[in-house]
């Protein structure tokens, strides 16, 4: 017999084969045992989890002669020939081939007849997700109420581009990636199995490297049995992977960190002559600076990493020379690379600018690359703080001091000037207190007029709905240290509105004047507005007569009416 | 030709030979390499020591079979390629699939290879996984293509892949010192060639190369001087070369990327070594925050004409671009 591949050799033969998945399992198992068979399935996980398998265990388990039933004996007629794929009553489709709604109407003719073998008609649609739209339409009506006896598996990668009807009309199973327990220990025992001497960190590597698939990581077996004829070694199967040493990986990193491109270009021209593929160096690098980023957030002590101790605290010394800012940049430029070189055709251009990117914070103008080096700048600038510290202080002091005597003797004087124009009661007191305390209330009605827009605008700038309402209002007096403001009558819901806003207002008017205050909000007398309207009213009557009087004239009422006629 | 003749892939070449003398001949292999480095050589290297009649592990060159799939008129060994477009069709493999249910004419083996796989569609490539994990026995599937991450996961899982080497400098200068070119040639175009001997020898036969390289090199030395008449009619003359299929943008982007690997210090790697002078003139006027930009902008402008912008349109911003990156 030809050889086959290991992935092709090992396929699940029952349940029990199978990696993982145990939720999928189980309730297949259950329904098998139940006799609950539902006519449609949907298998959907990412590749090497076993869906096609999955799929090829169920039929047998439908079909085997003690069938329906949980444990297909492999041993029978119907069992041996859906296990060389000669049975007719399960048939698999690659819709990837026959997408079109064509196949799938030929399809749905031979649903119609009756298995001839077993007692279910098993359809295994792999890779369903490439059906075109027309046909997956088709297939429909199909999937809903197929005749009796009949089931359909749709297996697919891609999930998100089958259409919503369809999926509604299957049972969903979601496969998910293996843990890399479970690949290693498949792997130990396909290994056992053929005989094959291996290093269980060597396992380990193929096992992580196959990221989660496991057909990915047989057929990486299968190749490393061809590379190391048939011992497997660490250091063998990290050459077989194109995988550059921790130890080379480590002294890119510091050529990186400090600065040094001439040495790091140097080492990946190395790497490329030595047929090092530029996307698995990046990719590994990407992985190794996650990894000085964990140690430096989380520490060496903690259970993410499963490190030998001496690789643990290489990577801690490294990343202690780096900032984690300057690090997730890092991540981030290799990431952009990673993406950029699955679309060059000139990787060697791509890391080259990217060391280049990496070493010289000028290249990048982007808000990160600003970010880490506006911190570069504060962490110079501390360092030339902590000498000068004391001399900025009592210098900033006096300056402030200065700046405080300066207004205060303003104010006197602006007092003293009003005071003499008015000459009233009441400021002089105040002015006397200005001057004997820095600190007291020394505003008049005048200046909180005068600064009265100014204010507004500062509480504008806040909150305009408060500016809204105090709007309506007037400072109507000052009265020591408070300010009465005065709504008219019919603004009562402004003078809520400012009220609830008392301590921004107050806020702003300190800032303004440069002293704190209290508020008083009022509503006006309503008495005022009324006496005033009566007098103006008074005097148009007066103009009137006074007209009269002049023109010796008469007073009669004109209707506007009869004039337009 | 036998598997000793395959330059530098020594690796590839050990396990490829310790598949064929064990008998672990996989259904599906996935090359890859960059182009030119000979992935297409040792495919056929591989399918030959398949087929051959009288050695088991490498080619006899001798019997019906070798000379058969060296005149490429063996039946049982088929090339897919691009055929028309950019891309390779579903259509092309549905024909794969019924020339695969044939069983061989006269060897024990069908052989197909798949130059480019990269470049099958998404339907091409989702149609041949079926193929490709389970094809009849007596079938082999050899993918080529350059990068591993421009294929689907799916298919890649499918397959046993082979790493071929980008070649060293050293490696392809002595090969083109073997074909009889001077030393001095030789070393030049082993650095333009970038690894990839395929395109050396290219390099070595066309003549005209050369002279169109230097007066390119000179345009740009003297780019941030040139008026704007003259630039103009420099780009008639580039879309021209464009359309003969020169290729201009790897040129430019060289000459840039020289210099910043100059401004870092690195001479050893540069590739417009010849040039060393000039580039000193070069290097005091652009920042490296300049040249950075100016390689995105390249790259951006080959995307361009690669989308059907007007390629005149699009080189004369680029000039323009980069002529203003000077007057800063």
């Amino acid at each position: 017999m030809t050889f086959l591949s290991l992935y092709r050799k090992y396929r699940p033969r029952n349940f029990e084969d199978l990696v993982g998945q145990e939720h999928v399992v189980r309730t297949l198992k259950n329904a098998l045992r139940n006799k609950r068979i539902a006519h449609a399935y949907l298998f959907a996980g990412p590749r090497g989890t076993g869906k096609t398998s999955t799929a090829k265990v169920f039929a047998r388990a439908l079909n085997c002669v003690h069938g329906p039933t949980a444990e297909p004996c492999g041993e029978c007629d119907t069992c041996k020939k859906i296990q060389s794929g000669q049975s007719i009553d399960v048939i698999e489709i690659d819709a990837a081939s026959n997408r079109g709604i064509d196949e799938i109407r030929v399809l749905r003719e031979k649903v119609k007849f009756y298995p001839s073998e077993g007692s279910y008609k098993v359809y295994i649609i792999d890779e369903v997700h490439m059906l075109t739209k027309g046909a997956f339409n088709a297939l429909l009506k199909t999937l809903e109420e197929p005749p009796e006896n009949v089931v359909f598996i749709l297996a697919t990668t891609e999930p998100h581009k089958v259409i919503d009807t369809i999926l509604s009309r299957c049972q969903r199973f979601d496969f998910s990636l293996l843990s890399l327990n479970d690949i290693r220990a498949r792997l130990e025992y396909i290994c056992q199995e053929e005989g094959i001497t291996y290093e269980g960190e060597a396992l380990q590597i193929i096992a992580r490297s196959s990221k989660g698939g496991l057909r990915d990581a047989i057929s990486l077996l299968d190749q490393a049995i061809s590379y190391t004829n048939a011992n497997l070694t660490v250091a063998d199967i990290q050459q077989m992977l194109g995988k550059v040493d921790e130890e080379v990986l480590n002294q890119f990193f510091n050529h990186i960190i400090n600065r040094n491109s001439a040495e790091a270009l140097e080492l990946v021209n190395q790497l490329i002559n030595r047929g090092y593929g530029v996307s698995i160096f990046v990719s590994d690098l990407i992985e190794h600076a996650r990894q000085l980023l964990l140690i430096k957030e989380c520490g060496i002590s903690s259970p993410i990493f499963d490190f030998t101790e001496e690789t643990l605290h290489r990577l801690e010394q490294v990343s202690q020379s780096v900032d984690s800012s300057r690090l997730i940049r890092i991540i981030e430029i290799l990431t952009g690379m990673e993406r950029d070189l699955s679309y060059t055709d000139q990787p060697r251009l791509v890391i080259e600018i990217g060391v280049v990117k990496m070493v010289s914070p000028e290249v990048d103008s982007t808000l990160e690359g600003l970010r880490t080096r506006v911190a570069e700048l504060e962490n110079r600038l501390k360092g030339m703080e902590g000498r000068k510290e004391d001399k900025v202080n009592r210098a900033s002091k006096s300056e402030i001091n200065d700046e405080l005597d300066k207004k205060t003797d303003r104010k006197i004087r602006t007092e003293q000037v009003e005071k003499d124009k008015r000459g009233t009661k009441i400021s002089e007191p105040v002015s006397e207190l200005a001057a004997t305390k820095d600190d007291t209330f020394t505003i008049t009605l005048d200046q909180v007029r005068k600064a009265w827009p100014a204010i507004l605008k500062e509480v504008k700038e806040n909150n305009i709905s408060v500016q809204a309402y105090l709007l309506e209002g007037q400072p109507l007096k000052v009265d020591d240290d408070t300010i009465y403001i005065h709504f008219p009558e019919d603004k009562g819901f402004h003078k809520k509105g400012a009220e609830r806003e008392e301590t921004l207002i107050k806020k702003a008017i300190s800032r303004v004047l440069g002293q704190p205050c209290r508020l008083k909000f009022e509503i006006a007398g309503p008495k005022k507005e009324v006496v005033k309207k009566k007098e103006e009213i008074k005097a148009e009557d007066n103009l009137v007569d006074r007209v009269v009087k002049l023109f010796d004239g008469e007073l009669i009422k004109v209707n506007y009416n009869v004039l337009k006629d | 030709m036998s598997f000793k003749d395959v330059i530098g892939q020594d690796a590839a070449v050990r396990i490829l030979q310790d598949e064929l003398a064990t008998g672990r001949v996989n259904h599906a292999y996935l090359f890859l390499g960059k182009e030119g480095v000979g992935k297409k050589t040792l495919a056929f290297q591989f399918t030959k020591s398949l087929n051959c009649q009288e050695s088991r592990l490498d080619s006899c060159e001798g019997c019906l079979a070798c000379r058969k799939i060296n005149h490429a008129n063996h039946p049982d060994v088929k090339l897919l390629t691009i055929e028309d477009g950019n891309t390779i069709k579903i259509e092309q493999i549905r024909e794969l699939q019924r020339d695969l249910a044939y069983k061989p004419y006269e060897s024990s083996r069908k052989v197909y290879i798949i130059d480019r796989a990269d470049r099958m569609t998404p339907e091409a490539a989702n149609s041949l996984l079926k193929t490709l994990e389970d094809p009849p026995e007596y079938a082999v599937i050899i993918l080529l293509a350059e990068e591993l991450n421009k294929l689907l996961p799916t298919v890649i899982s499918r397959c046993q892949q082979i790493h071929l080497n980008t070649l060293t400098r050293e490696e392809i200068k002595e090969r083109l010192l073997e074909s009889g070119i001077e030393e001095e040639q030789a070393n030049l175009i082993s650095r333009l060639a970038d690894g990839s001997l395929g395109r050396a020898l290219e390099l070595s036969e066309d003549a005209e190369f050369m002279d169109t390289r230097s007066s390119i090199l000179e345009l740009l030395i003297s780019l941030p001087e040139i008026n704007t008449i003259e630039l103009f009619n420099q780009v008639d003359r580039l879309v021209s070369l464009i359309e003969k299929g020169f290729p201009l943008f790897d040129l430019i982007l060289s000459w840039y990327r020289d210099i910043i690997i100059y401004n870092q210090g690195n001479c050893e790697q540069l590739v417009n070594y010849d040039y060393l002078e000039r580039m000193k003139s070069q290097q005091d006027i652009y920042t490296i925050e300049d040249l950075v930009a100016i390689i995105t902008l390249i790259n951006n402008t080959k995307g361009y004409i690669d989308l059907n912008v007007k390629k005149d349109l699009a080189l004369q911003v680029m000039l323009f671009k980069i002529r203003a990156k000077r007057c800063k």
